[in-house]
């Protein structure tokens, strides 16, 4: 489900992201906010996701910015795209109200 | 029937509520567009179903259900008022007194008319409009109403939504809550807000932390709104409405019953606070305290003015409600009783001052004058529980009018002046039917059709007017139109034609008005059901003299007529004057008394020759009591003539007494049967000797003393073309 690694990580997520594996995906997630100071995060295996794993997504950016973690999360799909417009699940930055959770695919 | 005594009060309750519909009916009919007479039709049907349902009279519930039904369209401008509609709710109110009145009679209701009733109400409401009522029913929307709704239309409202944590865990699809959104509009902004998510040590993946502030553009209320989160438990959500919307809520405030509920049962019940949301707050309060304006505010679930509005129209119901506990309903009797009770102790209390006075004793005669003193404020108490505005009587003929004006196709109004002057309930209760005769005459023979008013120069619309006002401690109430007035010459004509007066025989103006009053007596043309058989004058005047009072006609033809009637203020206790003639005592009603005067020997023998004396340069015309009473003189020797000049519907009089014995408060007394026919007398009463005395019922003395004042203004005319009037002046 995920590549690892020390200090500057990268994870690959794939399959399905949804509430039935959330506990799972945050559990690797936060072991890499503690031991990393730049993660990377692949979606573009992604195939299914909820509202928890976005909430999920959110939570990693907030965390990497209080931690002061360099984050990059990439592979964005449309489908993914749409499913965050859908619900509005997007995160404040210094800039403006509503910036995209994700922008590039 | 025997009725507990709740049920009584809640009859009484219900007519008081059918009098208040009436009149904000009729005032409502001139004035279509007053949204607080609207409301007080609707507030009385409403407390009239919300009654009934206390005490389960179902069929009283139905009915009045679909009368508010209709009102609460017309609260809604989605009916307009028009004339039609305002006869329909006369009818309606008809019908609810019947089935109130049903309740004490155990008589069945018309269910025709009920029938009838309920298929034009149900004709009336918005929904069964044709297409055409409807745009006649928008085109009567105010220009600013269309503008509200406008308004409305484009202004947002803005939702804060903190979802509950378990929401993931119940597997609620936040798409779907999106979508339905959506679909009630247009979701303008959504902003997310990630305040509570916590930090790594504490977040729990499976929780839902998300929560929105949206702006949505939609026409549907707060509470389709508030459906779309119905099954996300857990979750927090606030709804503001559009900036509009906060003058609508103050409307809503405005109109509800007025029932003495909690700020947020009235926020809910308009739609401002969700249930959900006041439970939260209550919450709140039971762990924080504060009020639950302040609270609702802070959580910013309700605008600040709306919060305000709900406070203030709270305040003011608790008011009134206040104000509705400082009285006590008593039944009638109860002060009757009391009335007489005061009466017995007022008779018991000049015996013992009698008494002190005759044992001369200074302390008990000073305790005696505080006790009468009590005494005599208590007798005021005592009547004035008894004493009554006259509005709420003269307020009942403004139905009549209205309904007979249309049976007549006339326009008549009816302007009460004076509807706050008080009057003995007994009293009142005796001339609501003289009333009602003179003003059915008033409808049907005085005011004419408009179209032979506008041809004689006067308003379409003819005035009938009530006034009531203190004078001389009577009350005068007058009756009068802007009519045709009385045909003088007529009159007599016809009394000469039917033999009320012979053929030779010249009356002046106020005798001939009087024939009016002769039994059978008729001026009308053709007998209608309103009035024209002659019966019913004499039975006014009768039912008005039997009160102690009198009833004059003054007209002008052409221009009205005025009937002045005189009642007094009270038929139980009055301040009397005491006199005697000879050994008899008699009381003459204070606020009669003008002065009294102890005659010269000059005048002493004017009084005499004439019938008459001159008094500071006027003629005063006598009555000598002793002589008109045939009591014999000799019987109780006086040093002195004593006159009393008395006065009613202002003219005087001068009675001869023998003795001036003082002022005395006299219970009065009906003389009974076998001296009723005896004329001069209003009663009697009892004295602190325990002696009988008659009350002199000046009213009657001063009509006897007219003919002699006739006479004497004759013979003054005679003298001033003798020229004699200067040596009679200078006398």
């Amino acid at each position: 489900m995920m590549d690892y690694k020390q200090k500057s990580a990268q994870l690959k997520l794939n399959g399905d992201c949804s509430i039935y594996e959330i506990c799972d995906l945050y559990k690797k997630l936060s072991e890499q906010l503690q031991a990393a100071s730049v993660i990377t995060i692949d979606l573009s295996s992604v195939e299914r996701l909820d509202a928890s794993f976005l909430q999920l997504l959110v939570f990693v950016q907030l965390e990497a910015k209080r931690n002061k973690t360099k984050l990059e999360i990439k592979g964005v799909s449309g489908r993914i795209n749409e499913h965050a417009a859908h619900i509005y699940c997007h995160i404040l930055s210094d800039n403006t109200d509503y910036v995209p959770l994700v922008g590039n695919k | 029937m025997q009725l507990d005594e709740n049920t009584q009060l809640f009859i009484t309750e219900c007519n008081e509520l059918l009098d208040d519909m009436e009149d904000a009916l009729l005032k409502l009919e001139r004035s279509p567009n007053d949204v607080d007479l609207i409301n007080r039709v609707f507030r009385a049907a409403h407390t009239i179903k919300g009654s009934a349902g206390l005490f389960g009279f179902e069929h009283i519930i139905s009915f009045t259900h679909v009368v508010e039904n209709l009102l609460d369209d017309v609260r809604n401008c989605l009916v307009p008022v028009t004339d039609d509609l305002i006869s329909l709710f006369m009818r309606v109110k008809d019908h609810i007194a019947i089935m109130i009145k049903g309740l004490v009679d155990e008589l069945p209701t018309d269910e025709n008319e009920e029938q009838v009733l309920l298929g034009m109400l149900s004709a009336f409401k918005v929904g069964n409009n044709t297409e055409k009522e409807m745009s006649i029913q928008e085109a009567h929307l105010t220009g600013e109403q269309s503008e509200d709704r406008q308004q409305v239309r484009s202004e947002h409202w803005h939702l804060s939504i903190r979802l509950g944590p378990d929401t993931f865990r119940q597997g609620f699809d936040l798409h779907v809550l999106f979508d339905q959104l959506c679909d009630l509009g247009n979701i303008v902004t959504a902003r997310l807000v990630t305040d509570s998510i916590p930090s790594l040590d504490s977040y729990d993946p499976e929780s839902c932390y998300l929560g929105w502030e949206l702006i949505l553009d939609t026409n549907v209320d707060k509470k389709t709104i508030v459906e779309v989160f119905e099954f996300f438990d857990g979750a927090r959500i606030s709804i503001l409405p559009p900036r509009s919307k906060i003058s609508d809520y103050q409307d809503m405030l405005a109109q509800l019953p007025e029932n003495d509920k909690l700020l947020g049962q009235l926020l809910v019940e308009i739609g401002a606070l969700t249930e959900n949301e006041l439970q939260q707050a209550l919450n709140f309060q039971m762990k924080n305290g504060g009020l639950t304006g302040d609270i609702l505010v802070n959580q910013g679930v309700v605008q600040p003015e709306v919060v305000d509005s709900a406070v203030e129209g709270q305040q003011k119901i608790r008011k009134e409600k206040q104000q509705e506990l400082s009285f006590v309903r008593v039944d009638s009797a109860k002060l009757d009783k009391l009335v007489t009770l005061v009466g017995e102790l007022v008779i018991g209390g000049a015996k013992v001052a009698q008494l002190a006075t005759e044992r001369d004793d200074d302390e008990i005669i000073e305790s005696m004058e505080e006790m009468m003193l009590t005494l005599e404020n208590m007798r005021e108490t005592a009547l004035g529980l008894r004493m009554v505005p006259l509005v709420n009587t003269f307020s009942r003929y403004h139905r009549v009018i209205r309904d007979t004006a249309k049976q007549l196709n006339k326009k008549i109004r009816l302007d009460i002046i004076g509807g706050e002057t008080e009057l003995d309930k007994t009293v009142i209760e005796k001339i609501g039917d003289p009333l009602m005769h003179l003003i059915r005459n008033s409808m049907d023979h005085g005011i004419e059709l408009p179209a032979e008013r506008i041809k004689a120069g006067k308003s379409e619309e003819g005035i009938i007017t009530l006034k009531a006002f203190h004078e001389t401690g009577t009350i005068v109430i007058e009756v009068s139109d802007d009519g045709s007035g009385l045909n003088p010459e007529k009159l007599l004509n016809i009394a000469k034609e039917r033999g009320v007066v012979k053929a030779s025989q010249n009356l002046n103006e106020e005798e001939i008005y009087n024939l009016i009053f002769e039994p059978g007596f008729s001026t009308a043309e053709a007998v209608s059901n309103i009035s024209g058989r002659g019966v019913g004058m004499d039975v006014v005047r009768r039912n008005i003299e039997s009160l102690r009072g009198s009833v004059v006609v003054n007209s002008v033809l052409g221009e009205g007529i005025k009937m002045i009637i005189r009642l007094p203020l009270t038929l139980a206790i009055i301040d009397g004057f005491h006199v005697r003639v000879s050994a008899e005592s008699f009381i003459i009603p204070l606020d009669m008394v003008d002065e009294c005067v102890t005659l010269n020997d000059e005048q002493i023998t004017e009084s005499k020759v004439h019938g008459y004396i001159k008094l500071r340069g006027n003629v005063l015309p006598l009555i000598k009591m002793g002589q008109y009473l045939g009591i014999k003189a000799n019987n109780y020797p006086s040093p002195r003539l004593n006159l009393i000049v008395v006065k009613f519907a202002g003219r005087k009089i001068g009675l001869l007494v023998d003795e001036l014995q003082g002022e005395a408060q006299a219970v009065i007394k009906p003389l009974g049967r076998t001296f009723q026919g005896v004329s001069g007398f209003a009663g009697f009463t009892i004295l602190g000797s325990g002696q009988l005395a008659l009350i002199l019922d000046v009213p009657g003395l001063v009509k006897s003393a007219i003919g002699k004042e006739h006479a004497v203004q004759t013979i003054n005319n005679k003298r001033d073309l003798s020229g004699n009037l200067c040596e009679v002046s200078m006398r």
